[in-house]
């Protein structure tokens, strides 16, 4: 591509909104919300699994300043997803706003509003509920035909077939095959097999989830929420409110950090109830404890792979069970599980089998949901791993395994074709696939030939390499969908509206870079309003790294047709044929090259001066994906184990990353260092746990750790040069790939420092320990 | 959190009179109470008293009760007889914003198995000056649960060179410890504490012995002390590790200790 | 009770109640870029500046807060309106919810510590966690900062 002709795109431009939010001014939910909204808030199941017998609430509606409190008997009994996602839903409606059985220690009992959090929280401790305390499934490899049963009502269904058998505490059920694996791998000349534990982990988005509602002078609901996704909760709370949507209004303002666990509703509904009872503004905001213990967390997974390749390093097949623990709710069950395997196995697509299976089990535990990676990390985890196991087995340098079996520019796997999100997939031939660069230049940043794999730096510690590659995918296709309205304003600028949605990720910023270098004008020129149901067209939201290349894509269709509806315009005006007028560098010039007007004058005569002909220039632009071209990479890292007590620092994690053009290279970036920092969270600290009795420990920041400054020593991070012909300039997607690899190749590291691979997430000191003085290290 | 009434003492014997009269729980740096309170009925604050100090006195640095960590941390009385120990125990803390709140007498008075404070000072050999009781040996103050009703005035140390080092295992920096040693030859003696065990720290005293006043012990006695301080003492399990990792652990941390302290 | 303090280079009369932490009173008053993202002083995010001093406001007495000097980053707005161009520079400036407690406390770091190392910046900087960026993008705009105010 011709790098001279871009001017807006490939640039670092800081973020519209950046001074304004250092500064902090009141930009997000919270800081909006109407200062006489009431204050609602949840009683919270502490039981496991229990049924409601009675909730007296009278003692608690005595305390002045309540205003309502709401138990299942008061609401609609409708059975819907919170899961954020397209219609029709793959996650089964299994979730009422309030139900009669709690199915996990926090779940909702009642929703308690009134005039300050004081008065809530007093009437909080004086209602009464009785509880029958029912037999809990806490263990998700027990949780198949178990006695106890987390979903027995019989009013819950899936919205096409997934393979739910609640009644088994099956969520859902996948299974594929491409050739026949068992009967590949018996004729292999060496199989690898293990089994690989995920934890549960939790996203830590600084902003806890916040939602207000009012009703508007037409007595419209008007929501205000911290979501990823404002038209699918716009649809949601519809469906679950039983209200029709044109009543409904979701406006997102800024949020501070998603990562998944807002690609849902979750607190929405209950302001919502409080409003309709009331006719007054309501406002939630969750502590940090109710984030921890009633949001989400990333699946938790049992992976069975097993790895058959011939003596000379040709891989062969690939067979992957997998067992996915979704707790008390089946929100993403299918779609991560699916994920796990369609966006790990087509790497290695020259396989002549490859089988992919398993379940997704209801457990009482918190519900699981989307976060960053989406089952892809715990696949990469558990084939990566067992990559390296491969190559150590085949006497291999890792690399090279890697190398001689993974996919490349021009090829295609079947897995593209069998495995969507949900469904069925679709065909994909790689246009853009840099994994050959990715590997060799990270290979040089981390010195992996230059120095010793493995060495001793002092007694007792060792430092060593490990690495790991991954795939990940640029929105659903055919699912994800997005739109961008264009209009010209006089002063000749643009307003760019759109559903899409920025988590603080600076996609209002790299949407409007695209729009100006396509109508080549100013960034400055692009005004963006953005995620509000009322007023900006339809987007499924951020999610499954779908903004920079299905809204991107949407976002340059509707300036492509911008720049011809102008030049028809313009035509009109001064009575020439659309052909011959041409537009650049914000003028109109006619065929001889001579200017007829500038855009500015333009935009003003459109509006005030041309008579009959006046008119507003506007187009829009809408794009779902034939297609969701892979972002790859390649991580490295180095370690420094100490023997004597377990524990791993990584001492520099080296990403070099394929995502095609970088629209922003400043904030691709800080993409991947923040994915990356949350797997190394995921391989070394963050540790989900929960009591005997189903009660979770790991509830405050003070326990559940996330990777601080002083924790993860130097990142290095550079793009490969890539260009991806159906993205917009050449754009794929980069918002999840940077989280993919850290688990992988820190164990693989661990396992070439010592000879002893660990199979379960977090690498923790105790648990390295053990497995060091098991192995008699 | 609720303070039902707030008492700004204004003398040592009007905060006294208040833990003792009215059961009153004293105000330190609060970070710990108020994530652990909801309600007081009487809450005492000893800001007015102008116990935030560190000084020298004759052999003695003494340190009074309501200084923060943070002023310990980058102390340089203190960083002259003890070098960076203040800095690299205290600096596992929270953060700075923490620091600059917690304080001396809060820390040691609670007791927590988790405290770095509680286990550095009682390796040290610090002296509690309690009000109105007078002088206590740290081991002394620790070793029980309840002493009744008394306050922290201030807190004293060795005020010449000391060698000491302070070790843990965390999962992450800023992490409470898995296992937290602290070794210190002072007054010609070994002293070795063993925190987050979890429970509160404690002397491992057979090990103690074992190196007795060899100011530079060698490498068998060395690990026959890290071997006994893992068997005198007990250790239990929580969410970050087992028994079995602490009992592990703790031999390598007091040989690494003793290691730094003795070089 | 009532006290009396300095806030923002403005002299304040603040109600509060015995036992209240300074994040909800400023909160309460309207400084809502407070903000608060945990429940156990872990985050950073509620830093102010009391008599130049970074703290935790989330785990401060307002009552302590009497005859005292508070900043919030208004009240540094011209420091941190040029911090936020370093910031903004790197990209680092994303869902910027940490930002004003995390922007003070760097104007406070660079007031204690006279050139400090990297590690130096890591440890002064560690009570401010940040879940989105990864902390490198920060620690560039942070180095930029220093220099251009060395020259």
């Amino acid at each position: 591509m011709n790098k001279e002709s871009i001017h807006s795109v490939n640039i670092s431009i800081p973020k519209i909104d950046g001074t304004g939010l250092v500064l902090g001014r009141p930009a997000y939910t919270e800081d909006l919300a109407p200062q006489d909204a009431l204050v609602v808030r949840l009683l919270r199941s502490p039981h496991a699994h229990a049924r409601i017998l009675s909730i007296d609430t009278s003692a608690a509606l005595q305390v002045e300043g309540m205003a309502c409190i709401l138990t299942w008997k008061d609401v609609k009994r409708i059975a819907y997803t919170r899961a954020g996602q397209g219609h029709p839903e793959p996650s089964p409606h299994d979730k009422f706003i309030l139900d009669e059985y709690v199915r996990y220690v926090g779940d909702e009992v009642a929703i308690v509003a009134g005039r300050d959090l004081a008065c809530v929280n007093r009437a909080l401790s004086l209602i009464k509920v009785e509880y029958e305390v029912l037999p809990a499934v806490l263990d998700f490899e027990q949780a198949v035909d178990n006695p106890a049963v987390v979903h027995p009502e019989s009013d819950i269904h899936e919205m096409f077939p997934i393979g739910f058998e609640p009644k088994r505490n099956i969520a859902a059920a996948y299974s594929m095959e491409v050739g026949n694996a068992a009967q590949v791998l018996e004729d292999c000349d060496v199989v690898v097999e293990g089994t690989w534990y995920t934890q549960a982990q939790n996203h830590v988005a600084m902003e806890a989830h916040t939602a207000f509602t009012y009703l508007d002078l037409h007595g419209r609901l008007n929501v205000v929420s911290s979501t990823q996704n404002p038209f699918h909760t716009r649809r949601l709370l519809g469906q679950a409110l039983a209200m029709p949507l044109r009543n409904i209004r979701v406006q997102k303002p800024r949020i501070g950090g998603g990562f998944g666990t807002k690609q849902t509703i979750h607190v929405e509904p209950y302001a919502a109830l409080v409003t309709l009872a009331t006719g007054k503004p309501a406002k939630i905001t969750l502590t940090r404890k109710e984030v921890f213990e009633a949001t989400f967390t990333r699946h938790q997974m049992r992976l069975k792979v097993r790895l058959g390749a011939a003596k000379d390093g040709r891989l062969r097949a690939i067979d992957m069970q997998v067992l996915s623990n979704t707790g008390a709710y089946g929100e993403h069950a299918l779609t991560v599980f699916m994920v796990g395997g369609s966006k790990t196995l087509p790497l290695y697509n020259k396989v002549e089998a490859v089988a992919y299976g398993g379940q997704v089990v209801y457990t009482n535990q918190v519900s699981a949901g989307a976060f960053r990676g989406y089952g892809a990390v715990q696949g990469n985890f558990a084939l990566e791993s067992a990559m390296d196991e491969l190559a150590h087995r085949l006497g291999m340098s890792p690399i090279e395994l890697r190398r001689r079996n993974m996919i490349g520019e021009g090829q295609t796997s079947e897995v593209f074709r069998i495995m969507g999100e949900g469904s069925e997939g679709v065909e994909m031939t790689i246009e853009s696939c840099k994994l050959e660069y990715c590997i060799q230049r990270g290979k040089e940043l981390i010195r992996w030939d230059q120095e010793p794999l493995v060495r001793q730096v002092a007694p007792g510690r060792i430092r060593a390499k490990g690495m790991a590659i991954a795939m990940q995918g640029s929105g659903i296709p055919l699912i994800d969908m997005g739109s961008a309205n264009l209009e010209l304003q006089d002063d000749g600028f643009f307003k760019l509206h759109i559903g899409a949605t920025d988590l603080g990720t600076g996609s209002d910023t790299i949407l409007a870079q695209i729009a100006a270098e396509e109508l080549g004008v100013p960034v400055e020129d692009i005004v963006v309003y953005a995620s509000d149901t009322d007023h900006t067209p339809y987007d499924v939201g951020a999610y499954a790294s779908s903004t920079t290349y299905v809204s991107g894509n949407a976002v340059l269709q509707a300036a492509q047709r911008m720049k011809q509806a102008l030049r028809e315009a313009v035509a009109e005006t001064y009575k020439l044929r659309a052909e011959s007028v041409q537009f650049r560098d914000g003028q109109f010039y006619d065929e001889q090259g001579k200017v007829i007007t500038s855009l500015k004058q333009f935009s003003f005569d459109t509006l005030y001066h041309n008579g009959a002909s006046m008119k507003t220039i506007a187009t829009t632009g809408s794009f779902s994906g034939e297609k969701s071209p892979p972002p790859y990479m390649a991580g490295f890292v180095e370690i420094e184990l100490d023997t004597e007590t377990g524990k791993i620092d990584v001492i520099e994690y080296v990403a070099v990353v394929d995502c095609g053009t970088t629209i922003n290279p400043n904030l691709a970036r800080i993409q991947v260092e923040g994915g990356l920092l949350q797997g190394i969270g995921m391989a070394l600290c963050e540790d989900v746990q929960y009591s005997e009795g189903g009660h979770l420990l790991t509830n405050s920041l003070l326990h559940y750790k996330v990777p601080g400054r002083e924790d993860v020593g130097r990142l290095t991070v550079e793009f490969a040069e890539s260009y991806e012909p159906s993205g917009p300039f050449g754009a794929k997607s980069v918002a999840e790939i940077g989280i993919d690899t850290p688990p992988a190749a820190i164990a693989n590291a661990l396992r070439n420092a010592t000879g002893v691979r660990v199979y379960e997430l977090p690498l923790t000191p105790p648990r390295v320990l053990k497995a060091l003085r098991a192995a008699g290290k | 959190m609720e303070i039902k009434q707030l008492v700004l003492a204004q003398t040592i014997e009007e905060a006294y009179e208040a833990v003792k009269e009215r059961r009153a729980t004293i105000l330190g740096g609060c970070t710990w109470l108020r994530m652990t309170t909801k309600s007081l009925d009487y809450g005492v604050d000893l800001s007015a008293l102008g116990l935030s100090y560190i000084k020298e006195s004759g052999q003695e640095i003494e340190i009074g009760a309501s200084t923060t960590l943070r002023s310990l941390e980058v102390d340089g009385l203190l960083a002259k007889h003890y070098g960076p120990l203040f800095s690299r125990t205290l600096g596992h803390i929270v953060g700075v914003q923490l620091r600059n709140l917690s304080t001396l007498g809060g820390s040691l008075a609670g007791r927590y198995g988790f405290s770095d404070v509680s286990t550095l000072f009682l390796a040290l050999g610090a002296e509690l000056d309690l009000y109105p009781e007078g002088p206590l040996s740290i081991e002394a103050y620790m070793a029980a649960t309840d002493h009744g009703p008394h306050l922290i005035r201030a807190v004293r140390i060795p005020a010449r060179q000391v060698q000491a080092s302070y070790q843990t295992v965390r999962i992450t920096h800023l992490d409470f410890p898995i296992l937290s040693v602290a070794a210190a030859y002072t007054g010609g003696l070994w002293r070795i504490a063993v925190g987050a065990r979890p429970g509160r720290a404690q002397l491992a005293a057979a090990a103690m012995q074992i190196l007795g006043g060899t100011k530079k012990p060698e490498g068998a006695a060395i690990a026959e002390a890290a071997r006994q301080a893992a068997a005198e003492l007990s250790f239990g399990k929580d969410i970050r590790a087992d028994e079995e990792y602490r009992k592990n652990v703790c031999p390598v941390l007091v040989r690494r200790a003793i290691e730094e302290a003795s070089r | 009770m009532m006290i009396t303090c300095t806030i923002n280079n403005e002299k304040k009369q603040l109600e509060i109640q015995a036992g209240e932490m300074l994040a909800e009173v400023l909160r309460r008053y309207g400084y809502t870029e407070v903000k608060t993202g945990c429940d156990t002083g872990s985050c950073g995010l509620c830093t102010v500046l009391v008599d130049s001093k970074p703290v935790l406001s989330c785990s401060y007495l307002a009552h302590r807060a009497e005859g005292r000097s508070i900043s919030t980053v208004k009240g540094k707005e011209k420091e941190a309106v040029e911090f936020a161009a370093f910031l903004t520079a790197e990209g680092a400036d994303q869902c910027g919810f940490c930002s004003p407690g995390f922007t003070l406390t760097v104007l406070a770091m660079r007031e204690e510590l006279k050139n400090p190392s990297d590690e130096d910046i890591r440890h002064y900087l560690a009570g401010n966690l940040c879940r989105c960026t990864g902390y490198e993008g920060q620690m560039r705009a942070i180095r930029k900062f220093l220099e251009a105010h060395h020259e």
